[in-house]
């Protein structure tokens, strides 16, 4: 089986409002799949409906090959979870609760445990209302990785970490990657999507509207290069170059902004003819191609 | 304790469990020890041979048994106080088996272990059975002594039965609400309908013998099963199995409706839902955008739905006993001979310190709304109000948040005193309306003034109890505060019945605002009294400590 998660024409109202339309997503075993969009998009409805807190309105999923109505004890058997709303309960300490639901899976987790709680430097011994947001939300990643689970679904996992355990957890990710294990994780944080994920999905309004590489993303990306010359020079040279999208110079001929898209290749040779004082790039990344799908400006592919 | 869903429920709760079976175990004790007082009353036997027996029905005598140790407790105690206590029990724990974990979001991370929906129900009803068992248990236990210690010629068996029919009586009404809970995900509509059908179902019980029409309903009603015998006196009855095919089959539906759940969502699976699509979403408009205009508004916007379910319950209470009196009016002087037989102590128990004037009008309505019920609706309308206007917006931070803006905490504290205040005088003034009313349509003459004097000294007492949870809070902490208040109740209501009877008491009596407001005569026989001004200064002590406090101290998170 290649496939860990995939989901056919799935689609969930809340009466009247859509919650998720007709997605088709296909995630496969041992990547890390990056599940992004707004806030509202239908990333959280999608998870839950994966994990049978929900029941689809139309369309059929399965998880690890085991269908998501049907076979969901299994399915949460093999699988671990973060919810994005985190709640837990308050009046136990984080030791408590995490022995308690290690005992609800019957697994013997006392030493991933502590090892998770170790890496991410969680005192386990206070009571969950005491702990701040981030401290919350590591008990949830402990929660959801110490019965070592084939495939992880993690809804806005980094939410509350600081930096520090934000790297922690990507090479947590990482390592999970490693090992041929399989995440699927929800974000609106593109950094995040872009340091550990390998393929992206993007919801906007309730559909998926976009799925690739990350890689390929980049790819679509635009990088604008911003030239000095010793003397003016002809825009013309470059406007007509591959790749080059827009074109414009700037006092008196000598400073040339010009906008490309993939490879720079032709634009540097082209400039190296002539007499090049600097040159400073502004890489428009991700972020902006992920912007323009978030704002509508890209239709669905 | 760790081990199962089922095992954490209990654990959780066994600071509640214990006072369950204090409270359980004082309250038969008081009734068991009015019981030889009232088999060697010679006035008592009297009366009981001269009441006409349909009066007598409806306070749960029958003249045949009333004074055997059986007939009395089963009067005095099975017939509506134990199921009262008991059915209580049974929802409260119900509401927290789902719909309290749906509502506070923990039953996501709960179902991603692997359990199924069916298993965590049972679980969870397991957890209403096996508490409200223990409950009862210690009730069967206390009564066991006293049946010994006080001489009360009880069986054994009879005991057992009439235990196991108010246990499954219980579980009955907790079981509505479980399904309720299971159906809604909503605690609130949870306890709502759990509340509604056992009061209904009472009501057609106990009033069959007056109104006709309630002969069917009456029939479908758990208390006329549970009733059957009744098992103290006649053992093990049929009721008993229909209570067992009930409880089952709400257990079934709990589960069916639990399975099919959107959790956490706001509604359940509805088969409409895929029709539903081609439909424009509505835009919501925010209601009642005058009310949000500030604190105040907010506030009493919030506890709308409480208010109107207190003031309705109250009011209807209120009429009930209105449309009673003129039955009962007419043995007014059986009445009268009743009381004087019976033991003052158990009159005392239910807050009527002046059982005399049960035999006049006013002293008969105020019994019910404003000697018994009436003053803990309001004292539990105002504890309540507090926790979720001002405790539990701290604890969990919206506090924080409402202070982020340029607002004084003292006039955010004081917009949400004046919020319940206005509250409670809401509830006053509907009750005062129908008061009058009732007044005219079944021609009791009570004086207006009277009417007018009770009413206020009802939102009065509110405001007191209400005033001393807001000092509590705002020095002891979001956590104690309704706990203590709650505490504090309870003792002034027992220090107030049992100062009446008890000369030991008596002095401290003067303590209770229970007593300023009751003393000894019935609100309705009585105008405005000097001593409600001492239920106002408490109120307005009460805030004023906790606005000092609130100003000076450190908001919890």
């Amino acid at each position: 089986m290649t496939i860990a998660i995939a989901t056919s024409g799935l689609t969930k109202y809340y009466g009247s409002s859509p919650g998720i339309i007709d997605l088709d997503l296909e995630v496969r075993v041992g990547e890390v799949y990056g599940f992004i969009g707004p806030n509202g998009a239908g990333k959280s409805t999608t998870i839950r409906t994966l994990l049978n807190f929900l029941f689809p309105s139309e369309g059929s999923g399965t998880v690890l090959g085991l269908d998501i109505i049907k076979d969901t004890l299994e399915i949460r058997r093999r699988v671990g979870y973060l919810p994005g709303d985190l709640s837990m309960y308050d009046a136990m300490t984080a030791r408590e609760f995490l022995i308690y639901f290690a005992n609800l899976r019957s697994c013997d987790c006392t030493k991933t445990m502590a090892s998770l709680a170790d890496r991410f430097q969680l005192d386990l011994d206070r009571k969950i209302k005491d702990y701040s947001t981030g401290n919350r939300q590591k008990v949830g990643i402990v929660n959801a990785f110490m019965h070592q689970p084939e495939l992880l679904i993690l809804d806005e996992p980094t939410s509350g970490l600081d930096p520090l355990m934000q790297q922690e957890f990507q090479e947590l990710i990482n390592e999970i990657r490693s090992e041929g294990r399989t995440v699927f994780l929800s974000s609106h944080i593109l950094p995040e999507v872009d340091r550990v994920a390998d393929r992206v999905g993007i919801v906007r309004d309730s559909r998926l509207i976009a799925v690739d590489t990350v890689e390929a993303f980049k790819a679509k990306a635009h990088s604008t290069l911003s030239i000095q010359f010793a003397s003016a020079i002809d825009e013309a040279l470059f406007s007509g170059l591959e790749g080059v999208k827009d074109t414009e110079v700037r006092n008196g001929g000598t400073v040339l902004a010009v906008t490309v898209s993939g490879s720079l290749d032709g634009v540097i040779k082209e400039a190296a003819n002539h007499d090049v004082v600097s040159i400073s790039t502004r890489d428009s990344e991700l972020e902006e191609v992920f912007l323009s799908y978030y704002s509508g400006d890209v239709d669905a592919s | 304790m760790l081990r199962s869903v089922f095992a954490k429920a209990v654990w959780d709760r066994k600071r509640t469990m214990l006072w369950w079976v204090l409270g359980v175990s004082a309250l038969i004790s008081w009734v068991s020890f009015t019981y030889p007082i009232m088999r060697d009353s010679e006035a008592m036997l009297q009366f009981i041979e001269d009441f006409p027996p349909d009066m007598l029905a409806v306070f749960g005598i029958d003249p045949a048994t009333y004074l055997t140790g059986a007939g009395f407790l089963q009067a005095q105690f099975y017939t509506m106080f134990g199921p009262l206590m008991i059915i209580g029990l049974a929802i409260s724990l119900a509401v927290g088996a789902t719909a309290s974990e749906e509502k506070n979001g923990t039953m996501d991370i709960l179902l991603s272990v692997p359990i199924s929906r069916t298993s965590v129900m049972i679980q969870k009803a397991g957890v209403v059975e096996v508490l409200v068992a223990v409950v009862v248990a210690a009730l069967t236990v206390v009564l066991l002594i006293f049946n010994v210690a006080l001489d009360m010629g009880l069986s054994i068996q009879n005991v057992l039965a009439a235990n196991v029919s108010l246990w499954l009586l219980g579980l009955v009404f907790g079981g509505v609400t479980l399904v309720a809970g299971a159906f809604t995900g909503k605690p609130s509509t949870a306890t709502g309908v759990g509340v509604l059908l056992a009061i209904l179902s009472w009501f057609a019980n106990a009033f069959v013998a007056l109104f006709s029409w309630l002969e069917i309903p009456s029939k479908v009603s758990p208390f006329t099963w549970y009733l059957e015998g009744p098992p103290l006196l006649k053992g093990w009855s049929t009721g008993l199995l229909w209570l067992i095919i009930a409880t089952i089959v709400l257990a079934a539906a709990a589960i069916a409706a639990f399975n099919r759940r959107d959790i956490a969502t706001e509604r359940s699976v509805m088969p409409e839902s895929s029709k539903a699509r081609g439909r424009k979403t509505k835009t919501l408009k925010p209601r009642a955008t005058g009310l949000l205009g500030g604190v105040f508004g907010k506030s009493v916007w919030d506890r709308r739905r409480s208010v109107w379910a207190w003031a309705i319950g109250l009011a209807s209470l209120m009429l009930l006993t209105f449309a009673a009196w003129p039955a009962f009016s007419k043995d007014s002087e059986a009445i009268a001979d009743m009381v004087s037989a019976m033991p003052k102590e158990m009159f005392a128990l239910f807050g009527m310190t002046d059982p005399d004037s049960l035999s006049t009008a006013a002293g008969f309505i105020s019994s019910r709304t404003y000697q018994s019920v009436g003053p803990i609706v309001m004292l539990i309308f105002a504890v309540s109000a507090v926790s979720s206007l001002v405790a539990k917006e701290e604890s969990k931070g919206i506090l924080d948040m409402v202070l982020s803006n340029p607002l004084l905490r003292r006039n955010i504290l004081l917009a949400k005193a004046a919020a319940i205040a206005v509250l409670s005088m809401f509830i006053a003034a509907l009750l005062t309306l129908f008061g009058l009313t009732g007044n005219v349509i079944w021609g009791t003459n009570l004086d207006l003034v009277n009417i007018l004097a009770a009413n206020t000294g009802l939102a009065l007492l509110a405001l007191c109890f209400g005033g001393i949870a807001l000092a509590v809070w705002s020095v002891l902490g979001s956590g104690p505060a309704i706990g203590i208040t709650a505490a504090i109740g309870a003792v002034a209501w027992f220090l107030n019945g049992l100062g009446s009877v008890v000369d030991g008491l008596a002095p401290f009596r003067i303590l209770s605002p229970f007593y300023w407001y009751l003393g000894d005569t019935a609100p309705l026989a009585k105008g405005f009294e000097p001593q409600y001004a001492l239920l106002l200064l408490i109120a307005v002590v009460g805030t004023g400590i906790a606005v000092w406090r609130f100003d000076t101290r450190d908001l919890a998170v």
